[in-house]
């Protein structure tokens, strides 16, 4: 009977360790924080013991400047423990004020929930009123949210949903996929 | 089969690209049912010059039944079935052969058909929109009527084809009495005719077509095709949506250099004779490509001066009708205003101004998308237009900024055939607010993408901005601007 549980053990460590090894092949890209767990050699293998990894990544962010020209690109770096705080992490990027002057245009959004399942990520977002942007502006913003979160390996398509609802548009110019493929 | 591998290489190419590519070039078509996207898990692609689409989406999507087995594809839609065969470029449609351009293909498991024909086949209307990369397909299942019912192919139904003389030409138009009959001496019928949105017409066939005769024609400009002793096949594609009963029909093109529009129809049933009229801007050479069951007309750059498309042709009662689309509406306020109101009620200020307008002029007949606080979908305000055969499509709308510095007027439009309507409008918007010059600009907003008549979205002034602001809510502005609007349309359709 022991003899069984020690080998079901084994199975199961042997599980966790595969995944680990999966979820760090996906993530080539981020580097650990040094001062977590994997610092401490004495962790004991057990699941419920391990902490959850703090992960860093450089990603690019987009914002616009004060005459709507166009997009700007501005490198930002965002800290997360799992792939959805790294999609809320994102968007938060996206919603804080660039360096030199380079203006969000997701600041005035309020975002109500976020997930990600098998790539598909789905922010739930309030629209007020002072988010809502021109043509040009919602444009723009559309682009800026579609380049941010694409860039992310994990993400495969994004579905933008207003106070749970799928509209036809976000802002009233510009079609609002349910859910945006990327390309 | 030597095609094919190319192709195959090609497609393993881009999937190598795909991982490496953020925001680059869309390699997948999108594809739209009656104006709503379909989604699919396995995307569409391009072969060569056809789009294939895995047989899932074209049961769950378009809703055919589809069986497929190792090597062959069953699709139905209740009346016709097609089988095609993996690789083959033979299909067979309700027991008859036909040539297809591309063949289905398998891929890693997935099961592809080419989406033109099947659709076709089907009795889906498809439209290729280059400019987006996306496929549209319509449900034919409600026959057109025709506004003006003309039995002759010569004459334009009010579109921007370009022709201003007389259309009746001794050589043109119908002789006898056309019908959906086939005359006497058919050898062969004319099912499919295809545009691939670059230069090439495919004319698909069954049967033998002689010697084709063709002929160049001026003022207006056009080419001439006569495929003797041809008729139209039951099932023949596009179908006839300027005429049903005359077997007349068109295909508007606005991605070409010359070419604007293709006409066909049963020109004669004594011997029986289909009739394909190219019409052009420019003197242009087209080279005739004959293969088994296939006519490709090949439109080259035109070698000729462009005459510049004399805008509208007034419409048979001479009337013109107009759209306007106040923006947003209802539950969507539109953008805030710094004066505490918002954008909807401005745009549908101005445009009840323009409608008030437009009531006085003999010769433009207004109609409003909304006309009070209500909110529609942006595919309901293109289907609005579309469905009426407008001949122009104003959106006004009021513009936004997190910066309460810009100021300035703005005017979009998305498609060739809108930009010297553009152009007209911009320049009587400007004049008429005064507000800084933000010049004329290109966009895919929805209204103006998807309406097919020249159609412009107006970014009058920026409510971020308390001077843009204080004016457009003035009564007297609101009326310098409908009335330069209602100018802009005059001079555009040379209306006095």
């Amino acid at each position: 009977m022991k003899r069984h549980i020690t080998s079901r053990l084994a199975i199961v460590l042997c599980f966790v360790l595969l995944m680990v090894a999966a979820v760090g092949c996906g993530q080539k890209d981020e580097i650990n924080n040094s001062t977590g767990a994997a610092g401490d050699p004495q962790t004991t293998p057990e699941p419920e013991n391990q902490q959850p990894e703090q992960q860093k990544q450089q990603i690019k962010v987009y914002y616009t400047d004060e005459e709507l020209t166009g997009l700007i690109e501005q490198t930002s770096e965002i800290v997360y423990e799992n792939d959805t705080e790294k999609i809320e992490e994102a968007f938060k990027a996206l919603q804080s004020s660039g360096s030199d002057g380079a203006m969000s245009l997701w600041e005035k959004v309020k975002l109500l929930s976020a997930k990600i399942e098998n790539g598909a990520v789905t922010l739930d977002i309030e629209l007020p009123d002072e988010a809502r942007f021109g043509a040009p502006g919602e444009a723009l913003a559309l682009e800026a949210i579609q380049k941010t979160m694409f860039q992310l390996d994990e993400v495969a398509s994004l579905d933008i949903l207003v106070a749970g609802e799928k509209v036809d548009s976000l802002m009233g110019h510009e079609t609002l996929d349910h859910p945006i493929v990327k390309p | 089969m030597k095609k094919f591998v190319t192709a195959v290489m090609l497609l393993s190419l881009l999937f190598t690209l795909i991982p490496s590519v953020s925001g680059a070039a869309a390699v997948a078509p999108k594809l739209y049912l009656n104006g709503k996207l379909l989604n699919s898990n396995a995307e569409p692609r391009y072969v060569g010059q056809s789009t294939l689409v895995p047989v899932r989406t074209v049961s769950e999507g378009l809703g055919f039944n589809v069986d497929w087995s190792d090597k062959i594809v069953n699709v139905s839609d209740g009346n016709n079935a097609i089988v095609l065969t993996i690789n083959s470029k033979t299909a067979i449609v309700n027991d008859r052969e036909v040539s297809l351009d591309a063949p289905a293909i398998a891929d890693k498991g997935t099961t592809l058909v080419p989406l033109r024909f099947v659709s076709e086949q089907l009795g889906l209307n498809v439209v290729w929109d280059k400019l987006t990369q996306s496929v549209h397909l319509y449900q034919q299942d409600q026959p057109e009527v025709p506004t003006t019912p003309l039995p002759d192919p010569g004459t334009p139904g009010g579109g921007s084809d370009g022709s201003g003389g007389s259309p009746t030409d001794p050589n043109e138009g119908s002789g006898g009495t056309p019908g959906t009959t086939p005359g006497t001496g058919t050898n062969a019928t004319l099912t499919a005719i295809d545009f691939d949105g670059l230069g090439s017409i495919y004319l698909s066939y069954g049967g033998d077509i002689g010697s084709i005769k063709t002929e160049v024609l001026h003022n207006p400009e056009r080419i001439v095709f006569d495929l003797p002793n041809a008729a139209f096949a039951p099932l023949f594609t596009p179908g006839f949506n300027v005429n049903e009963s005359s077997s007349l029909g068109e295909i508007v093109v606005d991605t070409h250099a010359s070419l604007q529009k293709i006409r066909y129809s049963l020109y004669s049933d004594k011997p029986s004779t289909i009739r394909v009229v190219l019409d052009v801007t420019a003197e242009t050479p087209v080279n005739v490509v004959r293969e088994d069951g296939l006519i490709r007309l090949d439109v080259l750059a035109p070698t000729g001066p462009i005459v510049p498309p004399n805008t509208e042709t007034p419409p048979a009662n001479g009337i013109f009708k107009v759209v306007i689309d106040a923006g947003h509406g209802g539950k969507d306020p539109g953008a805030p205003a710094v004066n505490g109101r918002h954008e909807k009620e401005f745009n549908l200020a101005v445009a009840l101004k323009v409608k008030a307008l437009l009531d006085k002029e003999p010769k433009l007949k207004g109609y409003m998308t909304r006309a009070n606080d209500t909110f529609i979908e942006l595919d309901g305000r293109v289907k609005i237009a579309n469905d009426l055969k407008a001949d122009l499509f104003v959106s006004i709308h009021a513009n936004r900024a997190s910066s309460a510095s810009v100021t300035g007027t703005e005017t979009y439009y998305t498609r060739a055939n809108s930009k010297e309507f553009a152009n007209i409008m911009h320049k009587h918007l400007v004049t008429a607010t005064g507000f800084k010059d933000r010049s004329v600009r290109t966009a895919n907003f929805r209204v103006i993408k998807y309406t097919t008549m020249p159609a412009v979205l107006l970014e009058v002034g920026y409510l971020s901005n308390k001077s843009d602001t204080a004016a457009l809510y003035t009564e007297a502005k609101q009326n310098r601007i409908a009335e330069e609007i209602v100018a802009a349309m005059k001079e555009y359709l040379k209306v006095k």
